[in-house]
């Protein structure tokens, strides 16, 4: 026993030995505002309306230096905010152009919806330096395209928003402020991102055409 | 005594904890040190150019800060323009035994920390080693810190490689399906400014070259009259010269100029 008495001591400081090493790679702690909100929010309804956007899938876009690649949605997250509004968070990757470009949206559908309507909420989309976002249709700075083609085929209620950039020099990734840019992304709700066009006169656009 | 004894073994714990955490008393790690003098001579370009070997080229933005409110230590970040080359890499001599710490995805939570790291090191996968030079493009870029992400089994990262030249910033980057963009001059991004620039003026160009050619093979010839104002075309023809035109501007823009063939010339 009085070995033990001895050991417990040593065991703990060896147990705290070990945690005040390596600090690790973490993924951001889920919120648990989930729990503290309805649980039978449907999550499904407005994932069906976010561009069609489900994780693993892949959509063909042409980029205007000749380049073929395809965007695929790598991850989606949902999280609730403290007010218990729905946040959804759509991550899509090329490996080559190397893109990362972010979907989000607190809105419970991605643009001209009737639901849309009723909010005052936005789908904000980033590509490197430039975020673009998408009002509400009632409150927007936006404009609507009633029919527009690209790469032969035809898309109907395609929303334009102008883009703005991060203000320059950018320094660090806590930098928010931002200013006016000519970028333009061109938007649909049933198929997110039709084409995004660049200051420095680059584009890329979604090429369902050549399927 | 039993007292004493926990004291004591606490007191080991936190003199363990805290080894070396004056990093002041103990001095820099050398690896550390080698990319901390890069602030001698280190590049004053914030704006910075990477191309891959076809036509594909990016504007970058980069800043790097030697001076962590008074310690010594690197706190660098570089992110593009338009594609998701997004890098941020801080050297933190005095974050325990000393950090390298580096985050290249856009989750900014998902970061890579080689702790204690003497070059070359090893951390789950990810590498760090310092060579003495790197070709990229045309140009020799001396003393860079190269980062592997390619045998980690969970690469948080869009990219496999990427290349810092301790004077030079971001010098190159290798995608994860091995495409390499290397650090160009600002002559190389107006080369290709311009060349878009051509481009447009090319597809205006036939767009109303065509347009032209509607008009006049469609305009009555008056053989009598000297006064060409006189000569009426009929809407429709000006109205289909005009859609012709859009048609084939459209077609351009929508990246895809074989889509001309849908114009109904």
């Amino acid at each position: 026993m009085k070995r033990l008495n001895i050991l417990a001591p040593l065991c703990i400081s060896l147990a705290l030995l070990s945690a005040c090493g390596d600090i690790e790679i973490a993924d951001s702690s889920s919120n648990n505002y989930s729990e503290q909100c309805r649980s039978d929010i449907d999550f499904q309804a407005y994932q069906k309306d976010f561009g069609g956007y489900k994780k693993g899938k892949s959509i063909p876009y042409k980029h205007s230096d000749g380049y073929l690649f395809s965007l695929t949605v790598t991850s989606i997250t949902k999280e609730m905010d403290p007010g218990c509004q729905k946040h959804m968070n759509t991550l899509l990757e090329s490996p080559y152009p190397i893109y990362s470009i972010t979907v989000s949206a607190l809105a419970p559908t991605f643009y001209f919806s009737n639901l849309d309507k009723q909010t005052r909420d936005a789908v904000n989309v980033n590509v490197g330096q430039y975020t673009f976002v998408l009002p509400n249709p009632q409150n927007r700075d936006s404009t609507q395209v009633s029919t527009m083609e690209i790469n032969g085929v035809k898309y109907k209620d395609v929303a334009v928003s102008k883009g703005r950039k991060f203000k320059q020099p950018y320094t660090s990734i806590s930098q928010t402020e931002t200013e006016e840019s000519d970028a333009k992304l061109y938007y649909q709700t049933k198929k997110g991102i039709l084409k995004i066009e660049m200051e420095d006169g680059s584009y890329f656009a979604i090429n369902e055409g050549d399927k | 005594m039993k007292k004493a004894f926990f004291l004591a073994l606490t007191g080991f714990f936190f003199w363990a904890c805290s080894n070396g955490g004056d990093s002041s008393e103990r001095g820099i790690p050398h690896d550390m040190q080698v990319i901390l003098d890069g602030e001698k001579g280190f590049s004053t370009d914030s704006v910075i150019y990477l191309a891959d070997s076809v036509k594909y080229i990016d504007m970058l933005t980069q800043y790097a800060d030697f001076d962590l409110s008074g310690h010594p230590g690197l706190d660098y970040t570089v992110k593009a323009m338009t594609s998701g080359i997004d890098i941020q890499m801080q050297v933190l001599p005095e974050y325990g035994n000393g950090a390298i710490i580096i985050n290249c995805s856009q989750n900014y939570e998902k970061k890579v920390i080689f702790e204690e790291p003497k070059l070359p090191a090893e951390k789950n996968g990810f590498s760090l080693k310092m060579l003495d030079s790197v070709k990229a493009g045309d140009s020799v870029f001396y003393d860079v810190l190269k980062f592997d992400a390619s045998e980690a089994k969970e690469n948080p990262c869009n990219l496999s490689e990427f290349y810092y030249g301790i004077h030079d910033g971001l010098v190159k980057v290798v995608s994860k399906n091995q495409i390499e963009m290397n650090r160009v001059s600002d002559k190389a991004y107006d080369d290709a400014m311009d060349r878009r620039e051509k481009e447009r003026a090319i597809a205006d160009s036939i767009a109303q070259a065509v347009a032209d050619s509607i008009i006049k093979a469609n305009t009555p010839v008056e053989n009598d009259s000297s006064d060409d104002s006189s000569i009426e075309i009929p809407q429709e023809i000006l109205d289909l010269a005009d859609s012709v035109s859009n048609c084939i501007k459209n077609a351009y823009s929508s990246g895809s100029l074989s889509a001309i063939k849908n114009c109904k010339i």
